[in-house]
């Protein structure tokens, strides 16, 4: 997909919360020694996807010195929503004092619900439809205790202004590639606190499958290679997944490096690919392409050609995502349970 | 508080909304209709400073239900950047490390709900800053 009116980026934030729980000391309850990460984020007693969404709306507003006036949309994806009928994004509106003349809504499709809610605002702005928007991807993912995916769910977000290219982007889109299909690695059912998932699917049919489609359609339709990029991002449910995609895709360690944040925040879901790309934005210069690909269970991914313009020195995002994640303090397994509400007073 | 009032108070809990009074400068939140240094009426809106650095503080352990899952949490005077002092409720911060002088800047938390299904009602709270 290209869009016939210029659009890109306008200004970035992402955040995670203050907690982290070591994945030794997940095991250590349950009787496990090997393990797919080092730290996940949690969030806590008082954060859900709508804090965590202001958080990083926040810092893509004021790091971007952004019109709150001309923005029209603000949608967030996610597949925490802390109510399952209300929406979240109205919070969001009236908290950042954005224009009550505003689109707003939801997005669900497991782990790329972010990039779906990109793309749509993407639509909406090179259609001239509306000024500017904004997409977020946010999370506070669950894992039923004990389960693998007790490991990895974590939190986190990032959030995207999007305008045209006449209104000044640090990045311009070129284009993008979705692909979809009905596989069933990962699911909740309506009323479920927890996912289930079928683990045989997670790898192959499911996460490589997708992104490796998505990849490479946008290469064979608009004519790149992995060494146009200088940066790339995949989703990162675990550490070893968006780096072995990286390879069968053709990319190198040292371009997935930036953005590969998993090992120690984990799996933030609709947050995930997203918080990389605002990691890898941190670093990036005038000039250098980037490549974002999601992957959202059930199952599909979306892939972005990004290239960066000289606004990036004065919009990057204050402060840089891996400030935010330096600032975070270790809990113990007891701590993390109460803080994600498992057990009550 | 009710669900109504909740509502009614939601933006200048969202955005820290307070008032300033015309004639003597006095600034005020949470918002009231009568400056108390000089009795004035003349009162207009303000958003405040996000930014400031705690005076001093309080533990709170004893709340009602809608509190449950929100407490102990501590409450401190915070002088704004522009001289204003409120008191707010901290975040993110270790109960026994918070210190007189400790900068802190604005973010929105869950203040408490109305039980499981009831609502979650949002407003400003107060954690160390990001950055500077
Ligand atoms: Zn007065």
């Amino acid at each position: 997909m290209k869009p016939v009116n210029g659009v890109g980026i306008y200004g970035y934030g992402a955040y995670v919360p203050r907690y982290y729980i070591e994945n030794e000391a997940i095991g250590s309850i349950w009787g496990r020694i090997t393990y797919p990460i080092k730290n996940k984020s949690f969030p806590s007693f008082d954060e859900d996807t709508i804090t965590i969404a202001y958080e990083a709306a926040r810092i893509a507003i004021e790091s971007s010195n952004a019109p709150k006036d001309r923005i029209h949309a603000v949608f967030i994806g996610t597949e925490s929503k802390p109510y399952a009928v209300k929406p979240s994004g109205t919070v969001l509106v009236d908290a950042l004092g954005l224009s009550n003349k505003i689109l707003s809504a939801d997005y669900e499709f497991a782990c790329k619900a972010g990039t779906e809610a990109m793309e749509t605002v993407f639509g909406l702005v090179a259609s001239k439809m509306i000024d500017m928007g904004i997409a977020i991807g946010a999370d506070t993912a669950q894992g039923r205790p004990g389960d693998e995916l007790e490991y990895t769910a974590a939190a986190g977000g990032a959030a995207y202004i999007i305008s045209s290219v006449e209104d000044g982007v640090l990045a311009v889109l070129e284009a993008s590639y979705s692909y979809v299909s009905d596989t069933p690695d990962f699911w909740r059912r309506s009323g479920e606190k927890y996912p289930r998932h079928l683990y045989r699917f997670t790898g192959e049919p499911a996460y490589f499958n997708h992104i490796i489609n998505s990849v490479n359609g946008l290469f064979e339709e608009y004519g790149y290679k992995p060494s146009d990029f200088k940066y790339a991002v995949f989703h990162q449910p675990n550490a070893k997944f968006p780096q072995r995609v990286a390879s069968k895709l053709g990319f190198t360690k040292d371009q997935i490096a930036p953005g590969l944040l998993s090992p120690v925040i984990g799996n933030t879901y609709s947050g995930s690919s997203l918080v990389g790309f605002a990691a890898t934005l941190d670093v990036a210069k005038p000039g250098d392409k980037i490549l974002l690909a999601s992957f959202g269970s059930g199952a599909g991914s979306d892939a972005f050609a990004f290239e960066v313009t000289e606004l990036i020195e004065e919009r990057r995002a204050k402060p840089p995502i891996r400030d935010i994640i330096s600032r975070m303090v270790p809990r113990d397994y007891a701590t993390y349970v109460v803080y994600r509400g498992k057990i009550w007073r | 508080m009710t669900e109504i009032s909740d509502w009614r108070y939601r933006i200048e809990r969202y955005r820290l909304i307070g008032v300033r009074c015309r004639r003597c400068g006095s600034v005020y939140y949470p918002k009231r209709s009568k400056c108390i240094k000089c009795g004035s009426s003349d009162l207009e809106e303000v958003e405040l400073p996000k930014r400031g650095r705690v005076v001093e503080y309080t533990i709170v352990r004893l709340l009602p239900d809608r509190y449950n899952r929100f407490h102990p949490y501590a409450v401190a005077l915070i002088e704004l950047d522009d001289g204003t002092r409120i008191y707010g409720q901290l975040t993110d911060v270790d109960l026994d490390k918070i210190h007189e002088g400790m900068e802190v800047e604005a973010t929105l938390r869950k203040l408490y709900e109305y039980g499981e299904s009831g609502q979650i009602v949002y407003g400003i709270k107060f954690r160390p800053v990001l950055s500077r």
